[in-house]
């Protein structure tokens, strides 16, 4: 879990045509990694989650690049898999670090009342992997249905009008989901 | 509801998908979908639509004299038919506490129905009031979109100074209450003092018949005592004690020590004592009797820091002593008398009849000093020390207490002085 970016950003970013990162995509890719692995390594979040959102903006970046340049666009189905990649590393490290750091206040601690909070954190990040991995897992697949129907409608979006129905539709939904159920954050420091 | 990360997460959405519009790239825009599909999957399956927890913390004791450990237990339930997988656990403590067992934040999982109960342990922290809490409890679902939040009132731990057992300084205070107590009265009635002697009467108990007098003189004589009752006190430590940095917390403490001594020998003896801070923390308790009264002035005491005080002793020590105490009382002023001011208000009080006396914590001098000019301000200081206490001890018992003397030493040696007041 500690040395995915040594994978990532290589796939990120390698895989986009050298020019659209004007022929930096090799020192893109060591910075991330050393950010990445510095900030797992060190168990310092700010890092791992600038490195992630290095290669979210890497992926965006690359995809628009790849359009201007008019060079060839990757598979859809592969660009999803990226970027539900990037994410659920993005929280996996979170999770771990999180685990880490609980973990090293605890050390040298052998009474039982921290044997038992060990004994919770370990539960708890074992449950909280899998059930994000469930979740991202169940993302992509659903994304993938919603893609091929997408296909099967053949919605054309060159249309000035159609687009702009469309961005509010898709807005609205968002927004519906995330709002759903739910009201802002009111957390008190 | 949901969280700041849930609002990045729909700014990416929106970036992607303005992006492919503008571009006019579907795939672009379809990157919208696997983050509308995590939103979907996390607010319907990652957090229950019900969340009920029940928090409480509990700490004992509540207060302590610093020489026992201190113990927090917590228990968190969860009060619905669901699974929380993902529960965040935060009791904030003060930095100066450090754990001994348990930890004060804790992820984990509840299963329906579950409770979990927590315990930290840690050694008590030094004088003063700490604030433990407030407990929270945060259910996230597994991405942290979405947040439901429990949260519990903080405690109080007040870590006491411990009342030292000293014997008492000759208080000769004017005022006197009704009820019987240690303090001569100058007046006939039951006590332990003698006082004088006169004829036996029928009734006289036999027992205070004054054998050697009686037959010196042929007929039955009678000892009689002098009354003792007891007084109102007013305990004022003046906290502003601006020293070398080094000395000045043991010259605090020891004011401090000295003031929940005295405090409690007082209350002890049955009298009503009443306390004042003077200082940057300011803070007063009427005189009153009792256990309770004692708590609350190691309580007020609790709370004591050094610092320069903004109203001036003087003023605040006159005003209170009128307000708080009957005329004629006792007044205790424990000072380190390094501001010269203080002397007008003493002297204000000693005027209108009060009985004053002043126990001042004699500084330590420092081991070396680093300049010439430290050492002439320290010599200067100490000059204006002693001319304060030669001005005091012409209108009051002022007593000198030297750092590693006990208390009960030097307050044994209090006697009362005639005041020389100058109007």
């Amino acid at each position: 879990m500690k040395l995915h970016y040594l994978f990532l950003a290589p796939w990120i970013v390698l895989v986009v045509p050298s020019q659209v990162f004007l022929g930096l995509g090799i020192l893109i890719v060591l910075v991330v990694g050393f950010l990445g692995l510095y900030g797992m390594f060190a168990k310092k979040q700010a890092f791992t989650i600038l490195a992630s959102v290095m290669l979210l903006v890497s992926l965006v970046a690359g995809k628009a690049g790849t359009d201007l340049t008019r060079a060839s666009s990757p598979d859809t189905a592969v660009l999803l898999l990226q970027l539900v990649a990037i994410l659920f590393f993005m929280e996996a490290s979170r999770v771990v670090l999180s685990f880490d750091k609980e973990m090293g206040e605890l050390a040298g601690r052998t009474d039982d009342m921290s044997q038992v909070v060990r004994c919770r954190l370990a539960m708890w990040v074992t449950g909280q992997l899998s059930r994000q991995a469930r979740l991202m897992i169940g993302a992509l697949g659903l994304s993938l249905v919603l893609l091929v129907l997408g296909g099967f409608t053949s919605v054309s979006i060159n249309q000035p009008a159609l687009s702009a129905i469309l961005v509010l539709l898709v807005v609205g939904a968002l927004l519906f989901l995330i709002t759903q159920r739910r009201e802002p954050e009111t957390r008190q420091p | 509801m949901f969280t700041r990360k849930a609002s990045l997460y729909f700014a990416l959405a929106a970036v992607a998908l303005i992006l492919g519009l503008l571009l006019q790239d579907w795939q672009l825009a379809s990157m919208v979908l696997p983050l509308a599909s995590m939103f979907f999957l996390a607010n319907f399956w990652g957090l229950p639509e019900k969340v009920e927890l029940g928090i409480s913390h509990l700490v004992v004791p509540t207060d302590s004299f610093g020489d026992e450990d201190i113990s927090v237990h917590i228990m968190i339930s969860n009060k619905t038919d669901n699974q929380l997988g993902n529960v965040e656990v935060d009791e904030f403590l003060p930095g100066e506490i450090k754990l001994k067992s348990g930890a004060s934040r804790v992820l984990t999982r509840l299963g329906a129905r579950e409770n979990f109960a927590l315990g930290l342990e840690f050694h008590s922290p030094i004088r003063g009031h700490y604030q433990i809490g407030p407990l929270v409890a945060r259910v996230q679902d597994p991405f942290g979109f979405y947040l439901v939040e429990e949260r519990s009132e903080a405690e109080i731990l007040s870590i006491m100074p411990r009342p030292e057992r000293i014997r008492g300084a000759q208080l000769r205070p004017r005022h006197l209450g009704p009820w019987p107590g240690t303090i001569p009265a100058r007046t006939l009635g039951p006590g332990t003092e003698f006082y004088s002697m006169r004829d036996y009467v029928a009734g006289d108990d036999p027992k205070r018949i004054n054998w050697k007098t009686s037959a010196k003189h042929a007929r039955l004589i009678v000892n009689e005592m002098e009354a003792e009752r007891v007084t109102d006190v007013m305990i004022v430590l003046d906290t502003d004690v601006s020293y070398y940095e080094a000395a000045e917390a043991e010259l605090f403490e020891r004011g401090v020590r000295a003031a929940a001594s005295m405090a409690s020998l007082l209350l002890r003896q049955g009298n009503r004592v009443g306390m004042v801070l003077q200082g940057e923390e300011r803070g007063a308790v009427s005189p009153r009797f009792g256990k309770r009264h004692e708590r609350n002035i190691l309580f007020l005491l609790a709370a004591a820091k050094p610092g320069r005080a903004l109203l001036s002793t003087s003023y605040v020590i006159t005003l209170l002593a009128r307000l708080m105490l009957p005329a004629k009382a006792q007044i205790i002023i424990i000072s380190p008398l390094l501001d010269a001011t203080i002397a007008n208000g003493i002297r204000q009080l000693a005027a209108t009849g009060y009985s004053m006396l002043v126990l001042s914590p004699l500084p330590k001098a420092p081991a070396r000093f680093k300049s010439e000019e430290e050492e002439i301000a320290y010599r200067m200081l100490m000059l204006g020390r002693s001319n304060t206490l030669l001005a005091l001890e012409k209108i009051c018992t002022v007593s000198q207490w030297p750092a590693g003397i006990p208390l009960s030493a030097i307050l044994s040696e209090v006697r009362p002085t005639r005041p020389i007041i100058r109007v």
